[in-house]
C-alpha cells in the first residue's frame, strides 16, 4: 500500500517519509553519541589514571583485600592532609554508606545514607582509576540545592518599644524539601536527597529540583548530540538520608568544599 | 475518490504515529544509552593481567597497612588532647568532650539568622559563626554591655558609648566563655527558648550545662562550630 502511495499519484507522501528518514538518522547519531560518551569518558579516565599512577606493573588490584587496604589508606592519607586546613571537609564512604563532616581531624557529624543510585561507569571502571580518584580530595566546582545556604530574615527596626514587644519570638523555619547536588572537579556528581515522607509542597519542590538538574546536566547533552557533538558525561551517585541530615550537611560545608571519597 | 483520500489520511496518520513512537523510543534509548553501555564491559579486565606472586602481594599489603596505621595515629593525634566542645548550629545542640569521649551533651541556642535594619540604614546580622575557635577568656558573673543593636531592636534611642544604661547585670548567667569578636558562650534568662535559634550570635546554654562547660574548658580549649 505504501509502495503504491509512493509510486502512484500521491507523490507528495514522499515528504513525510523523507522527514522520517532524516529524523531516524539524527536520532540514531544522537543515540550513538550518547552511548559513546560514557564509554569515551571511562576510557579517558582510565588512561589518565594509568598514566599518572605509580602502581607496579602487575595488577595487584585484582586482589580484593589489597584493594580495600589501599583504598582505606588513601582516604586516611587525604583526611590527614585535609585536617591541616582551616576548612570543614567531607568524608564519604560508599562501602560504609556514610557521610561524615570533619574539621581539624575531629568528626563533627555523622550521617547514615542509602546509596540509591550509582552510574554503572563507576562500577565498571578499572580499579586503578578508582584508586587514582581516591588518592586526591575531590573539589566541589558547582553546587545546587533546594536549601538556602545562609537563610536570613530581614527585619526592620521597630519605631518604639510597643512595636518591639509585638515582634518577640523566634522565626519559624520553612519545611522545604532538602536536596543538594555537588559537581566535583573530576566530573562526578553527588546528589544527597531527603528520603523522609514528603508534603505536597515538598513534592513540588522535589520535582522542581529534578527539573533543574535535568536542565543543567542532561538537556545540554541532548542539544549537543542533536548537533552531532559528543555530549558531556557526568557519572552520578545519589544518596538518600533524613531531611535534617541533608540540612546539617549542606549548611555545615563551605562553598568549594573538599571531599575524600571511598568507592 | 473520497474513500481513497480517507485511506491515505489513515495511512499517513499511522506512519506519523509510528515515527513518533519510534522517536520517543530512540530518545529514551539515548537517555539510557550512556548509562547502559559500560555495563557491557566483559569481566574484570584487570584480572587478566599477569599477577604477582602471593608473597609479593602479601608484602605489599603489609606495607600499605603499616602506612595506614601510621597515618591513622597521626590523624588521631590531631584531635584535641584536652577537653573541647562541638556545637551544631543547624540543630542547636552541643557536645562536650574530654580525651575519653563525651562528657555532656544537650541543647543550646544559636544565632537567629535575622538581619536587623535600623532607621539610619545600619544593619546587623545575628548569625553564629562556623569554624574552629578557642576559648580566649573565662568570666565569672559576666556583665553585659549592650551594643547599639540591642537598643535599635527594642525601638529605643541609642545612648552614648559610655552611658550607664548600656550595663545589664545577671542576663548572661553565672559564667561566660569568650570566643572573640564579641561572641560568647553564656547563660540565659529565657531557658524555654533553648534548642531554638534565638540569639544574636552568641551561644546560650542552660545553667547546669554552662557550669559543666565552664569547669571543663580552659583558656585555649577548642570550640568547633558547624
Amino acid at each position: 500500500m505504501v509502495g503504491q502511495l509512493l509510486t502512484g499519484q500521491k507523490r507528495y507522501l514522499k515528504i513525510p517519509l523523507a522527514i522520517a528518514v532524516v529524523l531516524f538518522i539524527i536520532l540514531l547519531v544522537t543515540v550513538l553519541l550518547f552511548a559513546g560518551s560514557s564509554v569515551k569518558w571511562m576510557f579517558n579516565a582510565e588512561n589518565r589514571a594509568l598514566a599518572g599512577t605509580s602502581l607496579p606493573d602487575y595488577d595487584r588490584m585484582s586482589n580484593e583485600d589489597l584493594y580495600k587496604a589501599e583504598a582505606e589508606s588513601l582516604v586516611i592519607n587525604n583526611r590527614l592532609a585535609l585536617s591541616g586546613t582551616d576548612s570543614v571537609y567531607m568524608v564519604i564512604s560508599i562501602p560504609d554508606s556514610s557521610v561524615n563532616i570533619e574539621l581539624k581531624g575531629v568528626t563533627l557529624y555523622k550521617a547514615r545514607v542509602d546509596i540509591t543510585y550509582m552510574s554503572p561507569v563507576i562500577r565498571k571502571i578499572k580499579r586503578k582509576a578508582l584508586l587514582s580518584w581516591m588518592s586526591v580530595p575531590w573539589v566541589d566546582v558547582h553546587e545546587l540545592s533546594t536549601l538556602d545556604k545562609h537563610p536570613v530574615l530581614i527585619k526592620n527596626a521597630p519605631k518604639d518599644t510597643a512595636e518591639a514587644r509585638k515582634q518577640v519570638g523566634p522565626a519559624q523555619p520553612a519545611e522545604e524539601y532538602a536536596a543538594l547536588l555537588l559537581e566535583f572537579d573530576n566530573g562526578i556528581i553527588l546528589q544527597i536527597r531527603q528520603a523522609d515522607s514528603h508534603s505536597s509542597r515538598q513534592h513540588r519542590e522535589e520535582q522542581r529540583f529534578k527539573r533543574s538538574v535535568f536542565r543543567q546536566y542532561h538537556l545540554p547533552g541532548f542539544l549537543k548530540a542533536l548537533t552531532f557533538r559528543q555530549p558531556d558525561y557526568h557519572p552520578t551517585i545519589i544518596l538518600e538520608t533524613g531531611r535534617q541530615e541533608v540540612i546539617n550537611i549542606y549548611r555545615s560545608i563551605p562553598h568549594e568544599v573538599k571531599a575524600t571519597v571511598r568507592l | 475518490m473520497k474513500t481513497t483520500s480517507l485511506q491515505n489520511m489513515v495511512i499517513i496518520s499511522i506512519i506519523f504515529a509510528l515515527v513518533m513512537i519510534w522517536a520517543v523510543l530512540m530518545a529514551v534509548l539515548s537517555w539510557k544509552a550512556w548509562e547502559i553501555m559500560p555495563v557491557f564491559r566483559q569481566g574484570d579486565v584487570e584480572a587478566l593481567v599477569a599477577g604477582a606472586s602471593d608473597r609479593e602481594l602479601k608484602a605489599y599489603e603489609e606495607k600499605i597497612r603499616l602506612k595506614m596505621n601510621r597515618d591513622l595515629l597521626t590523624l588521631r593525634n590531631k584531635v584535641p588532647g584536652g577537653n573541647y566542645m562541638v556545637i551544631n548550629v543547624s540543630e542547636n545542640r552541643y557536645v562536650l568532650y574530654n580525651s575519653k569521649g563525651i562528657v555532656r551533651e544537650g541543647i543550646c541556642s544559636t544565632g537567629n539568622q535575622v538581619t536587623l535594619v535600623g532607621e539610619d540604614e545600619r544593619s546587623w546580622t545575628f548569625r553564629t559563626p562556623r569554624g574552629a575557635f578557642y576559648v580566649k577568656d573565662k568570666i565569672k558573673n559576666p556583665v553585659w554591655k549592650k551594643p547599639d543593636w540591642a537598643f535599635v531592636e527594642e525601638g529605643l534611642p541609642v545612648p552614648p558609648a559610655d552611658d550607664p544604661s548600656r550595663i545589664e547585670y545577671g542576663v548572661l548567667g553565672d559564667y561566660a566563655l569568650n570566643l572573640g569578636n564579641g561572641y560568647l558562650i553564656h547563660g540565659t534568662l529565657y531557658q524555654r527558648q533553648l534548642g531554638m535559634p534565638v540569639t544574636h550570635g552568641c551561644i546560650r546554654l542552660a545553667d547546669e550545662d554552662l557550669e559543666t562547660v565552664y569547669n571543663h574548658l580552659s583558656v585555649g580549649s577548642k570550640i568547633l562550630i558547624f
